[in-house]
Formats: C-alpha cells, sequence, structure tokens
C-alpha cells in the first residue's frame, strides 16, 4: 500500500516540496526513514506511533518505509510528523489518500496526538504559494503568522483526530482568517522615549538624521554620559515598516524561532544587542543547520554593538560586506543559505581605554599610544561605513534636575517618517528605501551640489584633512538633511552639518 | 663628497660608535686622510675602541661597501650636510657638540631660517593645544619656522598647525630616517618630506633606542633662536630641551599654567627655576626675536551671533550642549555655524564635542 503526502522543507528562508511516500510491507515490524532525514526526522517514529495510539487508531504491526523525496537534500525539522502519521493511517486505510490531495500539511506531534507549532511556517507558506499550492494544514499556534497571505486555504488543526475527522469530512474546520497589515499595527509603546533623556541635543540631531536616511551611526563618550539610553530610544523614531519590509523580517525570524506567535508579524523594527562576548557564528549565522546570525534577525532594523571595540577584531569586520551588500552568504558543508541583512549599524564606544579622554568631569590617564591602539581596533573600512559620529558628553547635575520633559519621540518620529516619505518617493523605481543605500548612478543624480557648496567642501577637506572616503559619506548624510528639512537641493547649511559628523575622520585625538 | 665627509658618514654607520668616540677616532687622523685605509695601523685606536668593536669595523673597510651605502642614501633623496659643509646651520655649530652630520629629507633651506622650537608634553590637556595652537600659527604666518621632534602631543600638534597655515617646520628624530618614531606619524612625516624637513643625526638604517632621545633634544634646542614649551610635566623631556637652549644661551619661553595642574607643572618650574620668559602671548617672541609683526591676519566679517558665540566660548572650553543652551538655535543651525567658525580658524574642536577660542 503506497501514500503520498505532500509537505514543504525549508532552506535558509525559502522552502521546497517534499513529498512523503509510505509503504507497508509485510515482515518484521519496523519504522524506516530515507531521504536524508536528520534526527528529529527519524526520531519522528516514537512520536507517531504515540500519537496514533493515543487518538484511538490503529498502528500497523508491519514493516514501515518512509521516503521523504527529493531524495538527495537533506531534511530537518519536527514538520513532518503529521503527514508521516496521516500516510500511516492513509495506508491502515482510515482516511483515503484523495481527501489529501492537493494539501501541503505540516506539523509537530506530541505523544498525547495534539499539535505542536512549528518555526519557519511563514517563509515555507510563502514560498509554496509561489509554487502555485494554496491548501494548507497547519497547526493551531501558527495561524497568526499564516494569517498575513492573502489568497490561500489555510486549515489550522489541533489534534490529530481533528485533521481526520476533517479529511473524513465528518467535521469542518473554519478557514483562517486573512488579516491585513494595517490591522496588526498597533499604537507603539516603547520603552525608551527621547523625552526621558536630557540635554545630548546634538546626539539627538544626529540620531534622527540617522534614523531618516538609515545611516550608520557611532556615539563617542565618556562612560555614563548615557550612550547605551541613546541607543535604547533610537528604535522609537525609526519609520514605520511597510508591508514588504515587515514580511522580510518575518519570515527570517520566523525561521530563528523567535517571532511572537500572538503577533504573528513583526510591526516593529528589530533591535538586536548581542554582547560583546558575540562569536562571529553569532553575528553572521551558521553553525550546524545554518541559522540566521543577529546581524539577519536585525534585518530592517537596528544592530546595536555596544562597546564597539570591546568585541574581537575578527567579529566586527565581518560586517563590512553585509553593511556593504545587505546581505550575508551562509555556506555550510550541507547547504549554502543567503540571508537578508540590512540593519542600521549603532555602535558606541569610549574615546579611549580609561573612558575619560577629553572629559570635562574626569581626568584621562591613557598615554597618547594607548588611546591610538584603542581607537585602531575599529579599522579604517569599517568607520569609513559608519556616516555619522557623534561625541556625546556626560551631563551635568543641572541639566538632570531639570523635571520638564524633552521633546518626545513621537514627534521626531512625525518629522523622520517624512523625510523617508520623501526617499520611497524617490527611489520608487529601484530597490532601495533609503538614501544610505544608494549606488554610484543614484549618488550622481541626487547628491549633485551647486559652486558655492562644491568650494566648500573643498575647503572642508584641506582644513579638516578629510580622507576621499568621507566625500560619498558627507554627500548622502547632506542628501538626508535636505530631506528632513523638505529641500529639493542640498544647500550649504545641509552641507555644513553633515561635515560635523565626521569626527573621527578629523584625527580624533592629537 | 671630500674623503672628510665619507669618514664621517662611515663612522656614522656603527650603532656603537657614540658621539664622543667618533670624536676621539676623527681626532686621530688628520684632515684629508681616509680612515678606512690606515684604520688598523693606527696603534691609538685601540685606547678608544674594543677588540669586538675594531673587528666589527674592520669588516666594513672596504670602499665600495660604504659607496653601496652612500648611492642608497642618495636614491632615497637623504641629503649628509656634514660638519664640513658650508650648509651646515650656522647656529648649531655654535653649540658645544654639533653633529658630525645631519641627515635629511625635504627642503633643506628651511634651516637657514629663524626658528623657533616648539616642544612639550606627549599628553597635552586642552590648554596645551589651545596655546600651541595659537602661538605655532601667529609664529609661522611671521615667517619663523617651527622646529620640533615628531613625538605625540604638543610636537605633533605644532608640526601639523604649522603644515594648515602654510607654516615651515623642521622634525628632528631621535633614530635614523629609516625608522620614522613614532609610526603613528608616519603620515605626517611623509608629508612634511614634501615641503618641510625632517632630519636625524643618527645614520638612516639606525633604529631608535631610549639613549638617542635626550641627545636628540640638543639638536633641537641647537637649531633654534629659542624654546617654547606650551606644556610640561616635572619629567618630560621637553626640559631636557630648554636645558640645553639655556646653555646654548638661547631664550626658553615658557608658557605659564595652574599650578594645579600636571600638565604646567614643568614650564612653572622652568620659569621658577630657569628664569625662563613668562610667555603670555606670541608678540613677546616675536619682539625678542626683532621681527615686525605683520598684519596680514585677514578680516572675517562676522555677524552678531558669530560675536555673541565667540564671546560666549572666550575664556573656557565650552560643550556643544552648553553653547546650545546659550544661543537657543536649533541643533541644525548651530552645527553649521560653529563648523563655519571652525573652518575660519576662529574656534577649535576639542574631544568630546566642546569648543574653545583660537
Amino acid at each position: 500500500m503506497l501514500a503520498k503526502i505532500l509537505s514543504y522543507g525549508l532552506t535558509g528562508i525559502s522552502g521546497y516540496p517534499v513529498e512523503i511516500q509510505l509503504d507497508i510491507n509485510a515482515g518484521l515490524p519496523g519504522y524506516d526513514v530515507v531521504g536524508l532525514a536528520d534526527t528529529a526526522i527519524k526520531e519522528s517514529k516514537s512520536r507517531v506511533k504515540a500519537a496514533i495510539k493515543n487518538s484511538s487508531f490503529n498502528y500497523p504491526i508491519n514493516k514501515i518505509i518512509i521516503n521523504l523525496a527529493p531524495a538527495d537534500t537533506k531534511k530537518e525539522g519536527s514538520m513532518y510528523d503529521l503527514p508521516i502519521a496521516l500516510g500511516i493511517l492513509v495506508a491502515e486505510e482510515i482516511i483515503t489518500n484523495k481527501s489529501l490531495e492537493n494539501f501541503v500539511v505540516l506539523g509537530e506531534l506530541s505523544l498525547n496526538g495534539e499539535i505542536r507549532k512549528l518555526n519557519g511556517i511563514l517563509p515555507m507558506l510563502i514560498s509554496a504559494k509561489q509554487m502555485g499550492f494554496n491548501k494548507f494544514i497547519i497547526p493551531k499556534e501558527n495561524a497568526m503568522e499564516a494569517s498575513f497571505i492573502d489568497k490561500i486555504e489555510v486549515y489550522p488543526v489541533e489534534t490529530l483526530k481533528q485533521v481526520v475527522s476533517f479529511l473524513k469530512g465528518e467535521i469542518t474546520i473554519e478557514k483562517n482568517d486573512c488579516k491585513t497589515f494595517e490591522s496588526a499595527l498597533k499604537e507603539h509603546d516603547y520603552k525608551h522615549d527621547f523625552a526621558y533623556v536630557k540635554g545630548q541635543a546634538s546626539a539627538k540631531r544626529a540620531m534622527e538624521i540617522a534614523a531618516a536616511g538609515g545611516h550608520n551611526i557611532i556615539l563617542i563618550g565618556p562612560p555614563g554620559a548615557g550612550k547605551t539610553m541613546l541607543a535604547k530610544c533610537f528604535p522609537s523614531i525609526l519609520p514605520d515598516l511597510t508591508f514588504e519590509e515587515s514580511l522580510e523580517v518575518t519570515k527570517i525570524h520566523s525561521v530563528a524561532g523567535v517571532l511572537d506567535p500572538k503577533q504573528g508579524i513583526v510591526v516593529e523594527r528589530p533591535f538586536r544587542s548581542p554582547h560583546h562576548t558575540a562569536t562571529l557564528i553569532a553575528l553572521t549565522g551558521g553553525g550546524q543547520k545554518a541559522k540566521p546570525g543577529e546581524i539577519s534577525l536585525a534585518h530592517n532594523g537596528v544592530l546595536f554593538l555596544d562597546e564597539m571595540p570591546e568585541y574581537a577584531r575578527n567579529t566586527i569586520e565581518t560586517l563590512r560586506q553585509p553593511m556593504e551588500d545587505g546581505y550575508i552568504t551562509v555556506a555550510r558543508n550541507a547547504l549554502t543559505v543567503q540571508y537578508p541583512a540590512n540593519f542600521i549599524l549603532v555602535a558606541s564606544m569610549n574615546p579611549c581605554p580609561c573612558g575619560y579622554y577629553g572629559s570635562t568631569t574626569n581626568q584621562c590617564k591613557c598615554t597618547a599610544t594607548a588611546i591610538h591602539n584603542y581607537l585602531s581596533k575599529i579599522s579604517g573600512p569599517l568607520l569609513d561605513r559608519i556616516d555619522l559620529h557623534i561625541e556625546v558628553d556626560s551631563i551635568n547635575y543641572e541639566d538632570l534636575s531639570h523635571y520638564e520633559l524633552e521633546e518626545p519621540s513621537s514627534e521626531i518620529k512625525k518629522r523622520v517618517n517624512r523625510a523617508r516619505d520623501i526617499q520611497l518617493q524617490r527611489f520608487k523605481d529601484s530597490k532601495i528605501y533609503s538614501n544610505a543605500k544608494m549606488n554610484e548612478k543614484e549618488f550622481k543624480k541626487y547628491c549633485a551640489l551647486d559652486k558655492d557648496c562644491t568650494d566648500l567642501l573643498e575647503i572642508a577637506f584641506k582644513r579638516f584633512n578629510l580622507t576621499a572616503r568621507a566625500y560619498n559619506r558627507i554627500l548622502k548624510v547632506a542628501r538626508t538633511i535636505a530631506d528632513l528639512d523638505g529641500k529639493e537641493n542640498i544647500e550649504r547649511k545641509h552641507l555644513m552639518e553633515a561635515i560635523q559628523y565626521r569626527t573621527l575622520d578629523k584625527k580624533y585625538t592629537v | 663628497m671630500t674623503i672628510d665627509d665619507r669618514n664621517i658618514i662611515w663612522l656614522d654607520l656603527f650603532p656603537f660608535l657614540t658621539y664622543q668616540k667618533k670624536k676621539k677616532i676623527l681626532e686621530l687622523f688628520s684632515k684629508g686622510q681616509d680612515i678606512k685605509s690606515s684604520f688598523l695601523s693606527n696603534k691609538y685606536i685601540r685606547e678608544i675602541l674594543t677588540d669586538d668593536e675594531i673587528s666589527k669595523m674592520s669588516n666594513m673597510l672596504d670602499n665600495q661597501i660604504l659607496d653601496r651605502y652612500i648611492e642608497r642614501f642618495n636614491s632615497d633623496n637623504i641629503i649628509m650636510i656634514t660638519i664640513n659643509d658650508p650648509k651646515y646651520p650656522k647656529l648649531l655649530l655654535e653649540t658645544a657638540s654639533p653633529p658630525l652630520c645631519l641627515y635629511c629629507k625635504g627642503n633643506i633651506q628651511l634651516l637657514d631660517t629663524v626658528s623657533i622650537a616648539v616642544v612639550g608634553t606627549r599628553r597635552p590637556s586642552d590648554y596645551g593645544i589651545v596655546t600651541t595652537k595659537q602661538f605655532v600659527k601667529e609664529l609661522v604666518q611671521n615667517d619663523v619656522t617651527i622646529v620640533s621632534g615628531l613625538a605625540v602631543g604638543i610636537d605633533t600638534i605644532a608640526h601639523k598647525t604649522a603644515l594648515e597655515n602654510q607654516g615651515k617646520t623642521i622634525a628632528v628624530l631621535a633614530g635614523g630616517l629609516y625608522h620614522i618614531y613614532p609610526a603613528v606619524n608616519q603620515s605626517l612625516a611623509r608629508k612634511m618630506i614634501e615641503n618641510n624637513l625632517i632630519l636625524s643625526e643618527n645614520s638612516p638604517n639606525i633604529s631608535p633606542t631610549t639613549y638617542y632621545f635626550p641627545i636628540r633634544n640638543r639638536i633641537i634646542a641647537g637649531l633654534s633662536s629659542g624654546v617654547l614649551i606650551p606644556e610640561a610635566s616635572e619629567k618630560s623631556g621637553s626640559l631636557h630641551t630648554a636645558k640645553y637652549a639655556d646653555d646654548f644661551n638661547r631664550e626658553v619661553y615658557a608658557i605659564p599654567g595652574k599650578i594645579t595642574s600636571e600638565m604646567s607643572k614643568g614650564t612653572n618650574m622652568l620659569i621658577k627655576e630657569l628664569k625662563a620668559h613668562i610667555t603670555l602671548s606670541p608678540d613677546f617672541i616675536l619682539e625678542a626675536l626683532h621681527i615686525d609683526k605683520n598684519n596680514k591676519n585677514f578680516n572675517i566679517q562676522l555677524d552678531i551671533l558669530d560675536q555673541s558665540i565667540l564671546n560666549y566660548i572666550q575664556t573656557e572650553k565650552k560643550t556643544f550642549q552648553e553653547i546650545a543652551d546659550f544661543t537657543h538655535l536649533p541643533t541644525s543651525e548651530l552645527n553649521s555655524v560653529l563648523l563655519e567658525l571652525e573652518m575660519n580658524g576662529l574656534v577649535t574642536k576639542l574631544a568630546n564635542n566642546s569648543y574653545i577660542k583660537t
């Protein structure tokens, strides 16, 4: 007796169809899985057997052979429990194979026959939809996640028994409601708000620019100056996610298993802050299963590296390529996966090993060489990719003791959204969303300068010994400042402000 | 190149020969005599050098070896000015122990100009940074050459400020020219070779050791009409330079500082013990050098806002936040106003986003 059930597998954030073929032969009772299955799939034997028995069906006392086709691709995960169980029930003639036609079945079984949630449902469903499949049986706990894909039939199920009754036509299961992205958006309640950050006007302004143009930013200042607090407030002024961006983020988070099942889709820009002991693999992604790393989880959001020089040098150096390309390719012996990694890097650091170089309150005790060595832990090419450098000074007591609130994040965000709308309009024909990602051609087109500005830039370059690398960065930032100002062209004052944010190029130490 | 010049350059190749030993060896031979050819036959040589040293030197007696060295130095654009050369700086010749040869790279005409040495601590405070910039700018605008030691801190600021203001500057290195120290300043040294000058008394191949630094300071003092010390701690090497300058009858200018400041202890001590000039403005040095101050100071049209900011940050450094609170300007605007002032050289941006008037 042969049963054929359709299921789905995952490589990276895209899926591929898997056909589960099941045959029952006479012979000693046994359970053989072929088709490069991993341990989780091989262990399905015990779960499937217990789930079938505990759902009061018969488990065959024969030799069961299961093939996962295509046979030459490695399969992993627990999503094949349910299709295998259904296959056995088809073989036992409890349900017909015909009733399962056109269904893609996914689900993990627990011993009592309940169906448990899976990781990676969204990317699998999206790619299955593209392949022309449109009927799905998935765990109920994943229903939210699936509800943002339109034009497909999704049947969320809770137990094996329920699935069988449904396939026999004894009961009906309500199709999953399709939700719109707008309905998922809720009033954000951010834990950190700029209203509670005293002073630091220049740092706030720089962060506003970073948020508006998607620029990378580094905060430099003594301990206790509020660098981390500023960074934590950053998500509260980021522009809202668009639906396309949100789907990209949700796919990655679904694969990594960090998606909130109640929310179903990611509606806030992610904010990832890996500790400085994080390994290279943790950051870039990888491991046996080539899981997405922190930089991919921060896709379309923020990657915050607190105390950047404390990270292992090779760890932060690996950020260079993804920062340029917006994706990372993770190659493992079994598979090569490409994950998007388009994030805003927010980094913080002390100006010197002791932290007090240039501080108004404490005396720095570091030698010039020590400061130089500390700063050179961040290589030129990496620094080159950070558009905004801003120094943060510690706040004095009088400022702290004021009780009135500062400008709230919601106000700043309005300006950021306005500037971002201009950019979305500007780049509507290309694949980018922000000024920071402009390529050479777009750069030439949108960052043109008049005579006055060209002269100014030339003087500034000579005066401050700016590197050639700084040139593009300054102009891109100036473009964003002009957008915030609602101006069509880059003006003198925009350019001047942009130059101010290249502190580290201006040779930070003497 | 005369035989005497070649003798000096040959002796300079051996790092174990101190200045005194080289002098003594030169005295053993008459002018115009090739030391190498009669080196081993001279009976007094053993009184000056150890057997080990002699055997090392006798390996290099071949004329071709020396030729190869000189060729290499020439091809690297290193100019050798020996003590017999008319181009040798007069001021340096007057000192007690003038270097036998100066290995120079860059514009050697600078050796013939009026110069002031500017040296000081490697870890200047804001006060030191600002005063150094202020003094050097004023001095170079009046055609005074700035001599310093390429060390980090005050030395670097002095060199850089001179370059920024299209002034002339000389760096005196402790090691040979192939060993620029500190490595941080390699690029600065390269920039100085273009129109300015770096020099050393050591043969280019000799790497710097701690021993060379204090004796190098005698050249800095010797080349200059005076030594300006903006900031120095109690144990600073720049105090050596001041001491040499005093011995050579050159002026020592010290900028007084707070008695509580670690980095002003050295300068205050110079004023007290060495009777260094209490230097309150660059004009004082210019007067002492009999230079009429040229008033090519550019006139910049300042509006009321710029002027009020300048008045506000006149006395002490102010952070960006403080200036913002004072002016009530939006951050975006203040950023460009401050950059304008900085580009015109009216204010200097310090670490930690603070500003001070220059």
